[in-house]
Order: structure tokens, then sequence, then C-alpha cells
């Protein structure tokens, strides 16, 4: 029985990738007469206008108690707003029915009409906003058919994984927005839109020059190693000074901490023994790197090898739990937050779960790079989540769902914000002793901003604010301010690369299969050079040689 | 045969061994808690605290307490007795249209002389090895119009060439003399499906009707993928999307949503997921042994 069904599963979903893969080239053929070589001669920005980004306006009137930076460290506040602004004065729909495809890491809400969150959002916007939401997990699966149907949603978010000809279809099937958005002109119809940073635009990149999309903007730091710094400062190897404490001493420190029941490195079976993090300390560039327009990885570099080499010795030394590649992430949070691993690394946006959950019992703290002999280059993320795009259709209609847009990215500090993220007082929440939303009612425990993500339809750029939690944000933007200068961006962003679009899933999985034989044990580091040689021929090579080609046509 | 009733051991046969009996009995432990385990882990997980799922890092193998507080809670959203209700009426209907239209189209298949029996077999053995893929299907459901509808749940899956195939062998097996006899009384085609080979079919029915039931009330991808979701979601594809949610990379902070301890969640739903279906199995486990020999030994 479980057999029979299974196998069709597998014939279904090994089917689909054929048939995605397949039904590519057709998609490529609307986009472009010719799309020659690697790189699509259409998408290219080569030899054509670039289309302005809208002028950056930050919003006015909001005053944080630690500013921002441009590099992009984050505006934090450490007491909600008191007097919240009307950012938006005019509704922006036409009481039409809009409908939008976003992802969701939430459970399945109950509809507009027995929302009364949606509700709320939908009467405030003015429209009837239909989100078809769709879990991480079946993302690709279900934008791959969606692009090959006729009948697309109004408003769709991309760039969560990069899809198989994704510019030749924003070209094909969306509405190009630099007429709409450019320049102090767009600044000034969608200021809410203008004022997400110049560096979450700049990752999304333009296609054929002209841009498709309106990024949701993140904030700069990445994967982050994240330590319970009680502990740090009691096994004496807490030092907040980027590059202040020896990676001996750091292990030293933590073999002290890996006691019965504790182990001192968390890390799951998704986060390959946190590499992300740990090569950037080892003085890797980002993923990609350019110099004198070639395009490598971090994978080839010493740096890689050495941060492999520390990570293997830390699992011989049994500072890992040994189920680490079995673990899931959630379950490694939970490890975290009931002490039995002293580190874990996570996503920057861990940082407030944890500080919610922990609730001072102990110290959450960002580890900083310590010092491997390089000069440590924390890998920075491209800025955004993802970016959302319109369906072709009439200026009227565009001019209206930018409205939405532009209400939805109300910032931190609006009323319009506050209903978007937390719903309604009374209803929704109720506020804590900073004035903040903080406390949901039951119903707000079940209809709140995961459930029913307006967020990724669009948003505002993040603040730094955890609600009832001042010293952990101040903890947060320090680290910020210590590590953001040192962080390198990945330049191979918003350059499309016809094999990454394709394979780019593949070849990670082959690359962090190799890494965790070798950390575990099972191979040795010098095995390493061939999982390189294997990668470079399956894909790697062509990626680098098709960036650096875009590149060349768009900066040379 | 033996004479006391409870030793069903042949007279030939020997006293086992006490060591064999010892080998014999620890291996079937075993397997059974191979078994078991995981269900009661799940179990035991759904109705334990907060706290001790917390402290023990996810799962909980003996509830200190009894909570049943992931029920509670899991239910308070109103949309999991929605999606279960989705659930039930998508496994009502589809197993019931599987089951009439492949019985019709098996049987039509198992009679000799039919016009264009055999290619029509061919064509559809044809699909069953090589399936039309994702995008093909996606494509035909939206233009027969049934995207985001709940017919888009049961009709594209609504024949299963395996089942069909299981089916039609049954018929094949029923002795010819029987459809001569039938014939002979004067009954037609018809009315020898209903009276001779339906009430003859019973085991096949009840373990193809099995198979299709539980693939509909297991299947997460059509709805996903034919539906906007919301209130056409089933069950599966919410408990999937829960269980995906936290496994997850790019997964955003402040998935603990429900105020409760998402494994401890996730438990419960799947508990809620398992026992309509589990709850049928043993009314219909006398035909399934039965049936699940068919076409096994071909005379």
């Amino acid at each position: 029985m479980s057999h029979e069904i299974s196998r069709r599963n597998v014939l279904r979903t090994t089917g689909a990738v054929a048939v995605a893969a397949a039904a590519a080239p057709a998609l490529a053929a609307c986009g472009s007469s010719k799309t020659g070589g690697s790189s699509g001669g259409a998408q290219s920005n080569v030899g054509k206008k670039l289309v302005e980004w809208p002028t950056y306006t930050p919003v006015k009137g909001l005053n944080p108690d630690m500013p921002g930076t441009a590099a992009g460290v984050q505006d934090t506040f450490l007491q909600y707003p008191s007097n919240l602004v009307q950012s938006v004065p005019t509704k922006p729909g036409d009481g039409s029915k809009v409908r939008a495809l976003i992802v969701t890491y939430g459970t399945q809400p109950k509809g507009p009409d027995e929302n009364k969150l949606w509700k709320a959002v939908n009467d405030a916007v003015g429209v009837d906003l239909e989100l078809t939401m769709v879990t991480d997990g079946d993302w690709q699966t279900k934008l791959g058919a969606m692009m090959a149907g006729s009948d697309l949603p109004d408003i769709i978010m991309l760039g969560l994984y990069q899809l198989p000809n994704e510019a030749q279809f924003l070209q094909a099937k969306c509405e190009p927005l630099g007429q709409y958005l450019a320049g102090d002109k767009g600044a000034k119809d969608f200021p809410n839109l203008a004022a997400i940073p110049h560096f979450s635009w700049d990752s999304m990149g333009r296609v054929g020059g002209d841009y498709y999309g309106i990024p949701i903007h993140r904030p700069r730091l990445g994967n982050s190693f994240f330590a319970n710094s009680d502990l740090f400062e009691q096994a004496g190897i807490w030092n907040p000074t980027p590059g202040g404490l020896k990676k001996e001493e750091l292990t030293a420190g933590l073999v002290k901490l890996n006691t019965q029941g504790h182990f001192a490195l968390g890390t799951n079976k998704v986060a390959s023994f946190g590499y992300l993090n740990h090569s950037g300390t080892h003085g890797t560039p980002n993923l990609w790197s350019l110099q004198n327009g070639q395009f490598t990885t971090a994978y080839g570099t010493d740096g890689m090898k050495q941060s492999i080499a520390t990570m293997a010795d830390w699992y011989s030394k049994g500072l890992y739990d040994p189920a680490a590649l079995t673990v899931s992430s959630t379950q490694c949070k939970t490890n975290f937050q009931n002490g039995t691993y002293v580190t874990t690394t996570d996503g920057f946006g861990g940082f407030t779960g944890y500080a919610n959950a922990v609730n001072e019992k102990f110290k959450t703290d960002f580890v900083r790079p310590f010092d491997t002999g390089a000069k440590p280059t924390p890998w920075l993320t491209p800025g955004y989540f993802g970016y959302t795009v319109l369906k072709k259709a009439a200026p009227e209609r565009i001019k209206m769902l930018l409205g939405v847009l532009n209400f939805l990215a109300a910032p931190f500090g609006s009323k319009e914000w506050e209903l978007i993220n937390y719903g309604i007082e009374g209803t929704h929440f109720t506020r804590g002793k900073d004035g903040g939303p903080s406390v949901p009612t039951e119903l707000g425990k079940i209809e709140n901003a995961v459930n029913v993500p307006f967020k990724y339809v669009m948003a505002a750029p993040l603040v730094n604010y955890i609600a009832g939690q001042p010293e952990a944000a101040k903890r947060c933007y320090k680290a910020q301010q210590d590590i953001v200068p040192l962080g390198v961006a990945d330049p191979s962003l918003g350059i499309q690369s016809a094999t990454r679009n394709k394979q780019w899933p593949t070849l990670l999985q082959q690359m962090q299969d190799g890494l965790n034989q070798i950390i575990t044990g099972k191979a040795p580091l010098s095995s390493w050079d061939d999982v390189i040689k294997k990668w470079k021929g399956n894909g790697g090579d062509q990626i680098a040689a098709e960036l650096g080609a875009e590149y060349a046509k768009t900066h040379g | 045969m033996s004479v006391e009733g409870t030793n069903l051991r042949p007279v030939w046969m020997g006293r086992p061994k006490p060591a064999v009996s010892a080998v014999k009995a620890v291996a079937v432990v075993v397997i059974l808690a191979l078994v078991a385990v995981p269900f009661w882990l799940v179990f035991a997980t759904s109705v334990s605290s907060d706290a001790e799922v917390n402290a023990n890092g996810g799962w909980s193998l003996w509830p200190d307490k009894l909570d049943f507080s992931a029920y509670t809670n899991v239910f308070k959203g109103g949309t999991i007795g929605h999606a279960l209700w989705v659930s039930v009426l998508v496994t009502a209907i589809g197993t019931a249209l599987s089951l009439a239209s492949t019985t019709f189209l098996a049987y039509a298949l198992s009679r000799p002389n039919v016009l264009a029996g055999k290619p029509i077999l061919l064509a559809i053995l044809f699909t069953f090895l090589f399936p039309a893929g994702m995008i093909p299907s996606f494509l035909v459901v939206t233009d027969l119009k049934l995207f985001d509808h709940l017919a888009a749940l049961f009709v594209p899956a609504m024949i299963n060439v395996f089942n069909l195939v299981i089916m039609r062998g049954f018929f094949q097996g029923i002795p010819e003399e029987l459809y001569e006899a039938a014939r002979l009384d004067g009954a037609g085609d018809i009315r020898t499906l209903f009276r001779i080979v339906l009430p003859l079919s019973k085991a096949i029915i009840a373990v193809v009707g099995l198979y299709y039931a539980v693939g509909y009330w297991n299947d997460y991808f059509r709805a996903m993928l034919y539906t906007n979701g919301g209130s056409l979601n089933p069950l599966s594809t919410v408990l999937r999307g829960f269980v995906i949610a936290g496994n997850n990379p790019n997964a955003e902070a402040g998935l603990d949503v429900t105020g409760i301890a998402p494994m401890k969640a996730i438990s419960a739903l799947v508990v809620i997921a398992i026992v309509p279906i589990a709850a049928a199995f043993p009314f219909l486990q006398r035909y399934f042994t039965k049936g699940v020999m068919t076409g096994a030994v071909k005379s």
C-alpha cells in the first residue's frame, strides 16, 4: 500500500523536475528572440540605460534610540514609540479583488470573512486582498507550476529561491516598474517604498536595464554564532571585540563548557556545523568574490579549508552534538534555549526569538569573529528576503497596486505598521509595559503576522526592536556595530547565471555533503580538493564563467 | 489435531527449546516495539506539558502529567476542524467515485471481446509507466477550470492504474462458467456485474477502497498545487505546512505562534491525522488478507 503511494509520489516529483527543466526553454523563448550562450541577451543590462532606483528617502519623524547606518546597522528602538504616526493619508485601494501569491511560515489562517486581522487590513487598504500562502518547502514547485500557467495572480513574491528562467519570466509576464518608481518622482509618489535601503534594491538587481520588483528588506548580518554569554564569561572566553579572542582560547573554553548533557556547539541538519558563519571568521570572502573580473567561490579558498579543519577539530573533541546531522532546526533552537547547547548558529533573525524565549535567564549574544590569523570577513546577506512583482496590467491598476504595496511598507512607528503586524488593540493585542503591542490576546495568538503574513507581500525596512527586551536590543545593536563593518557582500547577487538558476540546489547539496563527511571524520581533509574539483566540473566553473561574462557586460 | 484445543502444534513437531522460544519472543517484542514506539512517542509528546517537551529537546516518552492543551489549541484556530472536514469530504467523495469508475473500467477490460479493449488497456498502462509530470497535469487541471475547486482534489486522481490492474485481475479470476450461467439465464453485462461479479468481489473492493481512501487522506500535493489553499486545504496539507515550517534554514523567527512547543503541536496534529484512517482499518481487516493475495497466484 505505502509502496504504491510513495512510488507514485516519487515518479510525480521526478517527473515534475524534468518537466520544469524541459519547460524552461519554452518560457525563455517568450522573453527574448535569442538567448545566446549562457546569459540571455534580452536579460542582460549591457549597453542599456539603467533605470534609477527610487531616491532613497528615510522616513522622517521617527527617532530611533540608536540610529542605524547606511552600511546596514539597523535603527534601534529600546521602547515602542509612544505617538504613532499616520503614514499613508488616503486609502490606496479601489475596492477591487487583488490576488497575491506569497510564502508562509505559519499555519493556515481562516479566510478574510472570518478573520478580523485580515478583514481589518483589507478595509484599511481598500482592496479585497486574497492571499495564496505557500509553505517554503512547496514554494519552488508551486511557483514553477504557476509560472507555466496562464492565470497569474496580481502580486507574486519571488526571490526566495532562484527559479529557472526567472529573468525571462519577469520580462514576459511582469510589469517593468522603473516608469513608476524611478528617481525623485517615485520617491514622492510612493515614499514608503523609497525608504527601503538601496543595498536591498542592488541585490535584487535589474533585468534588461529595468527592474520588475520591489525588495522586502532584511538586515545585512547573516548567519550568526549565538552563545549563552554568561557561560562564556564564566569560562573566560567572552570577548566582545572582533578578533580579541584567539581560536585556541575559544576551543579551550568550549571544551570546559562541554559538560555532561551539554554540548558546547549546537547545530542542525541543514546548517552543516555552522560553516556559513565559521568560514567568514576564517577570512573567506562571501560565497562568491570578484577579482579582476573573475568570480571565484569561497569553497576553494584556504580560509574555507582552515575553517573545515577547525570544525573537524571541534567535532573530534566531542563539542558538537553527535546527532548534529539529524537534529532539525526547531529542535536545535529548543536545545539552545533550554541550555542543552551552549551556542548555536542560526540566521540573524533568530536572535529575537532567542531573546524572547530566554527572557534574560541568561544573556544571549553574538560571538564576535575570533582570531584565526586571517582577517575575519563575516558574510553579509543580500539585504533582502525576496522581492514582489506585479503581473502586467493597465497603468492605472499598476499604480493602485503600488499604492497598496506602499501602504504595506508603512514604517515601524506608524499606525499602519501596527495594524499589519499586530492587528487591532483589544482584539488582537494589549499593550505591554513599554506601550508596545506585545501582549497577544487569545485571538492574537492565532491571527497575527506569522499566520497572516502581509509582510511577505511588502514590508517596511526591519528595525531592531525587541518588545520588552531593551537589553537584548542593545546587545544586538552593539553586535551589528561590531560585525557589519567587517562584513563582505556577495558581488554575484543581482547578476544572472543560467546554470546557477538551474543547478544551485544540487551543487550546494553536493558541497555540504562533502563538508559533512570531512567534519565528521569520515573523509580526510585532503579530500576537500576532490569535492571542489567535482563541484567545479559539475557546474561551479560554468557559473563562475557566466557571472564573469555578465558582470563584464554590465560593468566593463 | 490436538485434543486440548489450546495446543496448536501438530503432533509431528517437537516441543520448542526454551532458548529458541525466548529468542523468538525477544524478536517479536523488538519488531513490535519498532512499530509501536514511534506512535507512542508522538502520542506521548502530544499530551505532555510544554516544559517537559522543551526540557527533553522536543520529545517526551512518558508524560509526567497529562496535558491536552495541544489539542485544544490546535482546534481553537478553527482551521484544523475545517481541514479535517475537507479531508473527510475529499476521502468520501473521492473513494466513492474512484471505486465506481475503477470497477466499471476494470470490469469492461476484464471481459474478452470488448471493442478496442486491448488498445485502451495499453493506453492506460502507458500512463502508468510514463506519467505526464507535474506541469502538464497542472495545465490540464487549470484548463478544465478545476483550479481552486474541491473537485481538483479528487478528479485528477480518480482512476489509479495500479488499482485498476489488481481489480481487473480479480475479475478475470472469477470462473468463466459463472458468466456463462448468468448469460444463459438472460442477464446482460450490467446485471452480471451487479448480481454476480460484485457480490463475489467484496474483498477486492474493500482493499482497493482502502488503497484509495488512504491515498486521498494522505495526499497533500494536489491541494498545494491545484488550489489557492485557504479553505480548500485538507488536513494533510495543513499538517505538512506545520511540520516543514520549522525545518528550513530560511524559516524566519517566531514560529512558536500557537503558544505551545512546536513538536507538541506537530505531534497532536499527527495524532489527529492518523486516528480517523486508522480507525477504519480494523473493519476492513478481514477482507484485507484475502484481498492482497489477489493476483499473487496466477492460475
